[in-house]
């Protein structure tokens, strides 16, 4: 070793870094593709066994109420602006404004889980009826466990600033949270057109 | 290396000691004796009378806790054409078997006797007809539709069928009403 | 933000004194603690991936010996070793465990072993989650095993059909430990695939850009992706069956609009591409090993790195060749028919890669070399009755017959078990700085070659004759018995090899010759490091110059610096070209991971039971996650502190 050789120094770099740089962002679109995958699955025995009906929903069962459905849909769609705020805040590391916009981002949550629970009964249908009420609610009830680990993450990090122990590298986690986010939001659009709009369409 | 496999047959000991006891609810015997190898009846012939009695039993029931049995008994339910009068279970021309009245007694040796000696007013004696054998694992069925003893996880699911009623395993347990007679039994 | 002012780096330090206090501190940094917390604590990619291959190999070997009692009981027409209750529960517990205890996971354990060396970085991306696939790894292994002995054992076949699966013709839960053990090694699978692939993707070596990563780190990135798609169908598919067991849905349920071939479906879109999930690390292996023992670098790479991606893809387009049996449309299954048939083409660019590479090279005939050769020899039987029952009217005749059973034996061990005892031999020097014995090793491989080929190819010709696969006796005059008998010779043959293997190792770790850094004059990086490699892997993380990292590496090749000793420090580099990026710092052990499995596990099996156990369960895992997630703040990183 004590031969001069030649050496990147790598203690410069930076410790913390955002989005696609850092190793959470990776960790939380792999979860995402499983998720996505999942949903696609029960999407996909959804219209499956659609064909094994003249009528869908089948003779007997009145379809969907659209109203809560709707309504729990565009709040998913608008609890992404007070998500974007909070990268925003990530991503500045405004501390202030990252315990803000937390609170405002649990309660966003603690929103969706109340319209998905409304929704649940609204569905007009048993899991155990027929093939119509298992692959409405194995949809609706795995979309609601996303929704309910992302309530639980959001809240932790909640917790964790507001009781004072936040550290830097919080922050980018905060933005994959936010990630996250978006993607269990988006992610029900076309699951909400499938089992409330389609149906009715056709 | 050593150390993962000790605490891997550490572990692999405890559970296994743990779920011994699921040996009952999955034992599978598949061959009976036939009807006509039946040691003679297991229930005592009495007078015949009305109403609930404790019958004169040689043999307890082998299968209150044995889930293949107790599915065997449904397929029997099925095959010796129960249905046709207790319609699986909800009752018709015959009384119903998933509440709470039970007029010639719920336990497992009345229920046999029920099935093998036959009562009054249509109910048929299977005994020498069909093994004693299923004769148990029909009493096990019959109690599991209204969870009578019969645990959780040894109840039938739903059915490969329409369905007709709540699959067994979703069934509250009852309480076993003591029964007023039949006006059959009163009016003989 | 107060960062490395006065903290000592690591550095080429020109003062001996001052280089020693640093290495002791990267070793502090690094190491597990001591005893049996540090066992349980550990978040160590290595001491993690050990763990892995010898619970894995736990249920190889527990198998194997299910598949010796059944070759018993099949030896001769009519026999009573087994009744039929114990043959089902025997044959379905031995395809499961081999699957998805051996098979699938020793194959992603390598990786996590290897990929982190092959990179040059200290550890994979995510140590903790590691932690928790393996502890649902080993709950799922002890669940299986102890369901199996207490006669709770699967017995629907480890594909589980529907209506025989259902809640109506298998009462009881055995089926429930299936569908529950499917749900638990997933859940191990696709933490592993996002290890993997992060790792490979983020933690590169500076230097070794895309067209630089080991043949054997393309293969496990492929594979993880497959098992990102794959698992995620088939645990969605096992709940969908034990919600129609326990909570009386009817996804299945032909009579409320249910369907049985909806089962068919999901299970084949995983279980298709769960043989290439299993084959595509073996190939990736055979070109790791083949290097070092024919003195020139695997002949073909950018051939055989889309061999591997288009395998990868095409793998996901044929499952229904495993339904030509039932009533899916005739355009359907000729397509499928045409997709099972290019699948050889990705397969063969390969096999012809490896024997260019054999040709042109210096072959040296190490215990490795000769399972690569059979492996080419075997896997090339399995490939070409592979193509002959893609054909729908050959397969409509063999459908679960014993020709199916030998076509995917050979493929499996021949395919995916040969390499993998190749890369025993090959890799565990360097994991414990002992070389295997030659002699044994060279026993080793003959008998298992030999054994194996007695088993299963007289296989084909029951199968020809008609002798249905499952089926726990035959009569007599059936004419099946010496063939059958035979195939028991070769099954203990093969169990014959398997002790040779053990003993072997048994011998090596006692007075096993020492290994030295790089034994096969390899070239890829995980031989530029100490035998067993230090729990920080590299002391600099190494610079990559060229394909053949270790062949194309000057005298003077140049190491990173700069990394703190005082902290787990990783150095992370850009996707494509493996620029140095960031430094990430790497959690400490803890013992989170196993509370979480604990309350992973109190969530799947309370599920059996009852649907409570959702809310229990999740309760459970909550405690585990809180604690994970909870800052410790051992280094003082809060922002704000409490006055």
């Amino acid at each position: 070793m004590s031969a001069p050789r030649t050496v990147y120094d790598a203690s410069a770099l930076p410790e913390v870094v955002y989005g696609s740089k850092s190793l959470a962002f990776w960790g939380t679109l792999g979860f995402m593709v499983v998720e996505g995958t999942t949903l696609a699955i029960l999407a996909s025995s959804y219209v499956f066994l659609w064909s094994n009906f003249d009528r869908w929903p089948p003779a007997g069962t009145s379809p969907p109420s659209l109203l809560v459905p709707t309504i729990s849909m565009l709040f998913l769609l608008a609890s992404n602006l007070p998500a974007r705020q909070l990268a925003k805040a990530a991503r500045a590391k405004d501390l202030r404004a990252c315990k803000r916009w937390l609170v405002a981002c649990t309660l966003c949550s603690a929103g969706w889980i109340v319209l998905r629970l409304l929704e649940f009964r609204s569905l007009n249908t048993r899991w155990d009826d027929n093939a119509y009420g298992s692959a409405v609610w194995a949809l609706a009830f795995a979309h609601f466990t996303l929704l309910a680990v992302e309530m639980a993450e959001t809240l932790l990090f909640t917790l964790v600033f507001l009781t004072g122990h936040a550290e830097e590298k919080h922050f980018p986690d905060i933005v994959d949270d936010v990630v996250y986010w978006v993607f269990v939001t988006v992610v029900w659009v076309p699951c909400w057109f499938l089992l409330f709009v389609l149906p009715r369409l056709i | 290396m050593t150390r993962p496999i000790r605490v891997l047959a550490l572990a692999l000991s405890t559970a296994v000691l743990a779920t011994t006891s699921a040996c009952k609810r999955e034992t599978r015997e598949f061959r009976g004796y036939p009807p006509s190898a039946n040691p003679g009846s297991v229930v005592q012939d009495v007078p015949l009378a009305p109403g609930p009695r404790q019958p004169e039993v040689t043999a307890r029931s082998p299968y209150e806790h044995n889930a293949y049995a107790v599915s065997e008994g449904k397929r029997l339910f099925g095959w010796y054409n129960c249905s046709g009068c207790h319609s699986h279970g909800g009752g018709g021309m015959g009384p119903p078997l998933m509440d709470d009245e039970w007029i010639y007694g719920s336990q497992p040796e009345n229920i046999f006797e029920t099935i093998a000696e036959g009562r009054p007013n249509g109910m048929p004696a299977f005994g020498g007809r069909i093994g004693n054998d299923d004769i148990w694992k029909l009493v096990a069925y019959v109690r599991s539709l209204s969870a009578l003893d019969v645990p959780q996880d040894v109840r039938g699911g739903r059915d490969d069928h329409m369905q007709y009623k709540q699959p067994e395993q979703e069934e509250n347990p009852t309480r076993p009403k003591r029964s007023t007679l039949p006006p059959a039994a009163t009016q003989p | 933000m107060k960062r490395e002012a006065e903290v000592p780096r690591s550095a080429l330090h020109a003062d001996p004194a001052e280089d020693a206090r640093d290495l002791r501190r990267l070793e502090r940094t690094w190491s597990p603690e001591r005893g049996l917390w540090g066992w349980l604590t550990s978040v160590d990619h290595k001491s993690i991936a050990r763990r892995y291959v010898a619970t894995a190999l736990v249920s190889f070997v527990l198998a194997g010996i299910n598949a010796l009692v059944m070759r018993v009981q099949l030896a001769r027409p009519e026999s009573h070793v087994l009744g039929p209750d114990a043959y089902n529960q025997y044959f379905t517990t031995h395809g499961t465990a081999m699957m998805f205890l051996f098979a699938v996971p020793i194959m992603e354990a390598v990786g996590i072993y290897f990929v982190p060396l092959m990179v040059g970085t200290r550890n994979v991306a995510f140590p903790r989650l590691n932690a928790l696939g393996y502890w649902t790894f080993l709950v799922a292994t002890i669940f299986l095993w102890a369901s199996f002995y207490a006669n709770v054992g699967p017995d629907a076949g480890w594909t589980a059909y529907v209506p025989l699966s259902g809640p109506q013709f298998s009462p009881g839960k055995r089926v429930d430990t299936w569908a529950q053990m499917i749900t638990f090694t997933e859940v191990s699978a696709l933490i592993g695939a996002v290890e993997i692939i992060t790792t490979a993707f983020k933690q590169r070596a500076p230097g070794m850009s895309l067209n630089r990563i080991p043949l054997f780190v393309w293969a496990e990135v492929v594979t993880a992706f497959m098992i990102l798609f794959a698992m995620s169908t088939i645990a969605t598919a096992s709940m969908m069956l034990a919600m129609d067991r326990l909570i009386g849905t009817h996804f299945f349920n032909p009579a409320e609009g249910g369907d049985a071939l909806l089962w068919q479906h999901l299970f084949w879109f995983f279980g298709h591409p769960e043989v290439y999930i299993i084959f595509i690390p073996a190939t990736g292996m055979v070109s790791a090993m083949l290097p070092a023992f024919t003195r020139r670098p695997v002949f073909g790479y950018t051939a055989i790195v889309l061999s591997l991606i288009g395998t990868g893809f095409i793998g996901f387009g044929l499952w229904v060749h495993h339904m030509f049996a039932t009533a899916v449309p005739w355009l359907g299954s000729s397509f499928f028919t045409a997709s099972s048939v290019m699948i050889a083409v990705p397969s063969g660019i390969q096999v012809l890669c490896w024997i260019a590479t054999v040709w042109d090279g210096r072959p040296r005939l190490a215990t490795p070399m000769l399972f690569i050769l059979g492996f080419l020899v075997l896997f090339v039987i399995g490939g070409l009755t592979g193509v002959m029952i893609a054909s729908v009217p050959f397969d409509l005749q063999m459908h679960d017959t014993f020709f199916v059973v030998a076509h995917f034996h050979y493929v499996l061990i021949g395919g995916a078990v040969f390499p993998l005892f190749g890369a025993f031999y090959y890799w565990f020097p360097k994991v414990t700085g002992r070389m295997l014995g030659e002699r044994l090793g060279k026993w080793n491989f003959w008998l298992f070659f030999a054994g194996m080929n007695v088993t299963f190819f007289p296989m084909h010709f029951l199968g020809l004759l008609g002798m249905p696969r499952r089926v726990y006796t035959y009569s007599p005059d059936l004419g099946w018995g010496p063939l059958n008998m035979t195939a028991t010779v070769g099954a203990f043959v093969i169990a014959l090899s398997v002790l040779v293997f053990f003993a072997n190792v048994a011998r090596s770790l006692a007075r096993g010759a020492p290994a030295g850094d790089d034994p096969w004059g390899a070239d890829s990086l995980e031989w530029a490091t100490a035998s067993p490699p230090p729990p920080y892997n590299f002391r600099y993380p190494p610079v990559v110059q060229g394909r053949a990292a270790l062949w194309s590496r000057t005298p003077d090749a140049p190491v990173v610096t700069g990394l703190r000793t005082d902290k787990p420090e990783i150095l992370m580099t850009t996707l494509l070209d493996a620029e140095p990026e960031s430094r990430h710092v790497h959690p400490q052990p803890t013992i989170w991971p196993l509370v979480t499995a604990i309350g992973l596990s109190v969530l799947l099996l309370s599920l059996i039971y009852t649907p409570w156990g959702l809310i229990w369960g999740a309760a459970a895992v909550s405690i585990g996650l809180i604690g994970w997630g909870w800052p410790d703040h051992h280094r003082g990183a809060r922002l704000e502190e409490r006055g």
